[in-house]
C-alpha cells in the first residue's frame, strides 16, 4: 500500500469517524482545527481505522494520533511492519 | 413525518455513540431523530430536570451501567441492599417525569462469567448475580407502567450476540464507553422498533401463500394426508413452528389471510381436518384461493378488507411470485420463505414487522369482526334501500368518556386510522395520557355491536376547550363502520356529554386533508358546519343550535354494552 492509498482510505474513515465531509477534511487536518473531533469522536476514528486496515493500535499510541499526518504514519508502520 | 423528535439521553456511561447510531437508523424509515445528552453521571438529577423541561423530550432513555452504579461495582464498599435501594430511588424519580415524555429503560446486563460458589446463596447475592435482580424489579415497574414506560432489553441483545460483540474492554475502561460497535448498532435497533411502533402507521395484515408455506409440499398433489406439517419430524417441524408463530401475531389483532394457486377444498380440508394444522378457518380473515395472478389477488384482498397495501406483508416460497409483488406493489413488504427451511420459524418475529406496544382486546377479537363483516354484506345484498339495511343490523352504540384503561386502544386508532379521520393526529399513548388531566380536554370513545357481534372500540372524538370556543380536535371511525352512520351517533352523544361540563356556544371543527381522508372531505357542511378562515387545512363553524345532525334514530344508545 502506499502512503496516498493510506491516506485515501485513513481520510474516508476519519470523515466518517467525525461525521463530516471527506472533502473538508486537508492533508494536514488535526484535532486542533476540527470542531467535531473530540474525545468520543475519537474512539470512533479509532475503531473505523482499526476495522478498516486490519491493524490494532497500542494503548499508548491512542492519544497521539491527533492528525492525519500522524494517523497515517501510525498506519504505515503498522501494516509494514 | 415532518417534526423533528427529541430523545434525551439519561446514562452514567459514554452514550453518544448509540445517539449516533439511533440518528442514523431513524433516517431510512423517515424519522427526523435529534439527540440531547445530559451530564455524565448524574441519574437522579437529570431525570428530576425533565419534570421543569420546558420542551419535554418525546422520548427519554434511561441507561445504566452497572460497572459505575451506586458507588462502583468494584469499590469495597458495593453492597447489593444499597444498589437496589438506589435503583428503587431512580424508578421513583422516573415515574415522577411528566407523562407528555416515554421513558426507554435499559436492562442491566448480567456477568458473561460467574465465580464459584457457582450459586450464590440466597439472600446475599453476588456481584455476578446483580444484574437478575435489578432486572427483575425494572420488569415489574415497566410491566406496570405500559402507557408511560418501554423495556430496551439490553440483557437479551448481549446473550444474542456474546461476550466478544458487546464488550469493548478497552474503551469501557478509557472512556467509560463499554460497548462494540455490534452492540450499539443491535442497542440502537430496539430504539428504533419502539419508535416505530409509535410514530409509523403498522402492518396489519399478513397474507400466506399455503403449499411450501404453511406446510411442506403441494396439497394438490400428496393430498392431505401427505403434506409436511408433523411437529414430531423434519421438515414437518419448521412448517408447524411457523404456523405457531402466525397464530402469535393473529392474537395481536393482526389479519390473516391466505392467497394460494389452489383447489379451494383442498385448502380448507387441511386447515378443518389436518391434526397437526394450528391455522384454522376461523383464524382466516379473507382468501383469494384460485388461479388467478397473485397480484390480481392482493388488490381484491385490500379492498375487500378496506386497508392500503402499505398495511399489508406478503409471504410465498416461489421467488417468481415474490418478484412479481415486489414489482407490481413496492409498498407491501415481501417476504420469501428461506431455502433452508430450518430458518423458516422465527423468520416473522425477527422482522420486527408486527411489533405492538400493547395489545387491546378489540385487537384479539379483529378476527371475527372482519368475518361478521362477511354475513353483513350478505344481509345488505338482501336489501335494495340502504336505511332498511341499517336498521335490520339492530345497531347498538356506547359513548363513553376514555379513561386510563381505554388509553391504549385510543391511541391505537389515531395510529391506525386514515379514511375517516377528520385531522389525521397521531397522538401517542403519553399525550393521550396528558390529555386526560387537561381540564381543557374530553374524550369519547364509541363501543358499537349490531346482530351479528361485537364491532369493539371504533370511534374516538376529542374536544377542546379554547377560550369560549369548542373545537373537534380529532374526530375518527374505524374503516369497517364506514356509511353505518354511527360517526352520528358519536358525534351527537358525545357533544351532550361535553355541553354538559362546559358552556358551548360556538363548535369549531377542521379537515386536514390526506392521501386517504377524502371519503370526510364534506363531512363538516353535511353536520351543517359553515367554512371559516384557516391557517392549516380547512376549518368550520357552526353555532350549536345550527347544526344539522341528530342522533340516529336506527342507533339504539345503550348505558354500555
Amino acid at each position: 500500500m502506499t502512503r496516498e492509498e493510506i491516506k485515501t482510505r485513513a481520510r474516508a474513515a476519519l470523515a466518517r469517524g467525525l461525521k463530516v465531509d471527506p472533502q473538508s477534511i486537508t492533508d494536514n487536518a488535526s484535532q486542533l482545527d476540527l470542531g467535531e473531533w473530540d474525545s468520543v469522536r475519537h474512539m470512533n476514528v479509532v475503531l473505523a481505522l482499526e476495522n478498516d486496515f486490519g491493524i490494532e493500535f497500542a494503548d499508548a499510541e491512542l492519544p497521539t494520533l491527533t492528525s492525519l499526518p500522524l494517523l497515517v504514519a501510525a498506519i504505515e508502520r503498522h501494516t509494514t511492519a | 413525518m415532518g417534526a423533528e423528535l427529541t430523545i434525551q439521553f439519561v446514562r452514567n456511561y459514554t452514550a453518544e455513540p448509540l445517539g449516533d447510531a439511533v440518528q442514523e437508523a431513524a433516517q431510512p424509515i423517515g424519522l427526523a431523530v435529534k439527540t440531547q445528552f445530559g451530564a455524565f453521571d448524574n441519574l437522579g438529577a437529570e431525570i428530576a430536570a425533565l419534570s421543569s423541561a420546558p420542551e419535554p423530550p418525546a422520548i427519554v432513555v434511561v441507561t445504566i451501567d452497572l460497572d459505575y452504579f451506586s458507588g462502583g461495582l468494584f469499590s469495597p464498599k458495593w453492597q447489593l441492599a444499597q444498589v437496589m435501594d438506589d435503583f428503587n430511588s431512580l424508578l421513583a424519580a422516573i415515574e415522577a417525569i411528566p407523562p407528555k415524555s416515554f421513558v426507554l429503560i435499559s436492562t442491566f446486563i448480567p456477568a458473561f462469567r460467574t465465580s464459584m460458589p457457582l450459586a450464590p446463596g440466597h439472600p446475599v447475592l453476588g456481584r455476578d448475580s446483580a444484574a437478575f435482580e435489578l432486572n427483575r424489579t425494572l420488569r415489574d415497574f415497566i410491566a406496570r407502567r405500559p402507557n408511560r414506560c418501554g423495556l430496551l432489553d439490553f440483557e437479551r441483545i448481549a446473550a444474542r450476540l456474546g461476550e466478544a460483540a458487546t464488550l469493548d474492554r478497552r474503551f469501557g475502561l478509557m472512556m467509560k464507553a463499554p460497548f462494540r460497535p455490534e452492540f450499539i448498532a443491535a442497542a440502537a435497533g430496539e430504539i428504533i422498533r419502539h419508535l416505530r411502533c409509535r410514530y409509523l402507521p403498522p402492518k396489519k395484515v399478513l397474507v400466506l401463500d399455503c403449499d411450501n408455506t404453511l406446510w411442506g409440499g403441494i396439497v394438490g398433489e400428496v393430498g392431505p394426508e401427505g403434506i409436511q406439517l408433523d411437529p414430531y419430524e423434519y421438515p414437518g417441524i419448521a412448517y408447524y413452528r411457523f404456523q405457531s408463530e402466525v397464530l402469535a401475531i393473529a392474537e395481536r389483532g393482526v389479519l390473516i389471510c391466505l392467497c394460494s394457486k389452489n383447489d379451494e377444498p383442498a385448502v380448507w380440508q387441511v386447515l378443518d381436518q389436518h391434526p397437526h394444522c394450528l391455522l384454522r378457518r376461523d383464524r382466516i380473515a379473507g382468501h383469494r384461493i384460485n388461479w388467478v395472478d397473485k397480484a390480481t389477488n392482493l388488490k381484491e384482498l385490500a379492498l375487500e378488507l378496506n386497508l392500503s397495501l402499505d398495511s399489508m406483508v406478503f409471504v410465498d416460497d416461489s421467488p417468481a411470485e415474490c418478484e412479481l409483488i415486489r414489482s407490481q406493489f413496492p409498498e407491501v413488504t415481501v417476504l420469501q420463505v428461506p431455502a433452508k427451511i430450518y430458518e423458516f420459524p422465527g423468520l416473522l418475529g425477527a422482522s420486527n414487522l408486527f411489533d405492538r406496544l400493547s395489545v387491546s382486546q378489540e385487537d384479539k377479537d379483529r378476527v371475527q369482526y372482519y368475518q361478521a363483516e362477511t354475513d353483513r354484506r350478505e344481509l345488505q345484498t338482501r336489501h335494495v334501500d340502504a336505511e332498511g339495511f341499517l336498521r335490520d343490523l339492530k345497531m347498538k352504540a356506547v359513548v363513553h368518556p376514555v379513561q386510563s384503561a381505554d388509553v391504549p386502544r385510543a391511541s391505537q386508532l389515531c395510529q391506525r386510522t386514515n379514511q375517516f379521520n377528520l385531522t389525521t393526529k397521531r397522538y401517542t399513548e403519553s399525550d393521550l395520557t396528558v390529555f386526560l388531566s387537561d381540564p381543557d380536554v374530553r374524550m369519547f370513545l364509541l363501543q358499537a355491536e349490531d346482530r351479528f357481534g361485537s364491532i369493539g372500540h371504533s370511534g374516538l372524538i376529542i374536544f377542546r376547550r379554547l377560550g369560549g370556543v369548542v373545537e373537534v380536535d380529532t374526530f375518527l371511525m374505524s374503516c369497517r363502520l364506514i356509511g353505518r352512520q354511527l360517526d352520528r351517533a358519536l358525534f351527537c352523544q358525545s357533544l351532550r356529554l361535553v355541553a354538559q361540563a362546559w358552556t358551548t356556544g360556538e363548535i369549531r371543527a377542521h379537515y386536514l386533508p390526506t392521501r386517504k381522508n377524502g371519503i370526510v372531505a364534506g363531512l363538516w357542511k353535511e353536520y351543517g358546519f359553515a367554512p371559516i378562515t384557516s391557517v392549516e387545512g380547512e376549518s368550520y363553524a357552526c353555532p350549536v343550535g345550527g347544526l344539522k345532525v341528530s342522533f340516529p334514530e336506527i342507533i339504539q344508545l345503550e348505558p354500555q354494552l
